[in-house]
């Protein structure tokens, strides 16, 4: 038997209703999905080899003759403001390279004969 | 067979060795064009060198040439190699104690002297950006590149020798000693002593060395007198005054010579820290006591 138009009226506005909330609920989890994408993102781009954060400067005393900053994992050093990623091994969380003498070369002291033939002393 | 050259510049004796004879004269004008240019800019003693311009400008920022930028930088380098050991602001110490005039116008006196400490103003005092050719220094700083400028200058020697003759050489400057292309076989034979004007044949201990460099550091020379006390050349920077560490001679080898005065001046002022300083860099060292026993250290041979 043929429904009546007042029941065939509350089943439609109940069916709008149910379509409201689903649309609701859609957009609440698109809404939700591109901010975990977002976040997932920047942690990623935090994460990854190549990234580069800029730490300060090296501070010494002869600017134009201080050594370039610590090597890292993207480490052009061009501007020597620019060092090397936050993996952990950043030019920030590393100890600064301290410059010393070079020693000498490997076979520095030979073992020929013969008398001297330069004076090392005191001047 | 070698050739051999000895003539006297920068205020102390050159030696030059070679390994052809016959380019000895080629050498000697390399080392002579290098040294003149290192004493028109380097010297403390000339109204006319480009350091004494700078020191008697009274401060403020200058601009420099190529070669007084690399003097510096090497000075300062050596500064903060040696945690202000070596340090180029020493001028108006050297000047206090006496050592303000080339050596040979340095006299005694038996006048009343004042011996107070004073530390010397600080590398870190100096603003040097030597691509750009400029230094800041602050009014009353004297600077005194000394003995980092002769082995710096022992070193450029070499090399411009060694590429004018295209042979190995030898310079010898003032005890400090830099070594440019292939040695003899065995090495070059060195006498090491207290004092760079020793004859050959003088005490010592012979090393025979194939490159790098050599540099002696030593109280027992450019000593001098005021009012009963002793003086000598090496001065402390924390004190202003002369070193009282316990060597009375440095000999370090490194690979340069630069590298090696630095170290040689450095353990002079250290004292009883050099021998631990010099073995954590791997330096060879010949440190002499003031009684005149010799320690060796960091592969140095007995």
């Amino acid at each position: 038997m043929p429904a009546q138009p007042a029941e065939s009226a509350l089943r439609i506005a109940r069916r709008d209703r149910a379509l409201k909330r689903l649309e609701n609920l859609t957009a609440v989890c698109a809404g939700g999905a591109v901010g975990l994408a977002a976040m997932l993102g920047m942690l990623a781009a935090g994460s990854f080899p190549g990234h580069q954060v800029r730490a300060p400067a090296r501070q010494a005393g002869a600017s134009g003759s201080a050594p370039p900053s610590a090597g890292g994992t993207d480490n052009d050093g061009a501007d020597g403001g620019e060092a090397a990623g936050d993996t952990g091994q950043g030019a920030g969380d590393q100890p600064v390279p301290v410059e010393q003498p070079q020693p000498p070369p490997g076979g520095f002291f030979g073992f020929g004969g013969g008398g001297p033939v330069a004076v090392s002393g005191g001047s | 067979m070698t050739g051999a050259a000895v003539w006297r510049a920068l205020g102390t004796q050159v030696r030059l060795l070679v390994r052809e004879p016959s380019r000895l004269g080629l050498a000697r004008r390399a080392v002579e064009r290098e040294l003149a240019e290192i004493d028109l800019t380097c010297s403390r003693f000339r109204e006319d060198s480009e350091l004494g311009r700078l020191n008697s400008a009274g401060g403020g920022e200058h601009e420099i040439g190529p070669l007084l930028a690399e003097a510096l930088a090497a000075a300062l380098r050596a500064a903060r190699m040696t945690g202000g050991a070596v340090d180029p602001t020493v001028g108006g110490a050297m000047r206090r104690i006496g050592y303000g005039c080339d050596f040979s116008l340095v006299v005694s006196g038996s006048g009343k002297f004042e011996l107070a400490p004073l530390p010397v103003p600080g590398w870190r005092q100096i603003h040097l950006d030597a691509e750009r050719g400029r230094v800041r220094v602050p009014e009353g700083v004297e600077l005194d590149l000394g003995s980092t400028a002769k082995a710096l200058a022992a070193d450029r020697a070499a090399a411009r020798a060694r590429g004018a003759a295209s042979c190995g050489v030898l310079v010898e400057l003032g005890g400090d000693i830099a070594i440019a292309g292939p040695a003899p076989e065995g090495g070059w034979p060195v006498l090491v002593t207290d004092d760079c004007t020793a004859p050959l044949e003088g005490p010592g201990q012979v090393v025979h060395l194939t490159g790098g460099g050599l540099a002696t550091s030593s109280t027992t020379v450019r000593r001098w007198s005021r009012g009963g006390v002793w003086l000598h050349h090496i001065v402390d920077p924390a004190t202003g005054l002369p070193a009282t560490g316990c060597w009375r001679t440095a000999t370090v080898g490194a690979g340069s010579c630069l590298d090696a005065n630095t170290a040689a001046t450095a353990a002079m002022v250290l004292g009883t820290e050099a021998p631990a300083w010099l073995t954590a860099r791997r330096l060879p060292a010949r440190l002499v006591g003031a009684g005149g026993g010799a320690l060796a250290v960091a592969g140095w041979p007995r």
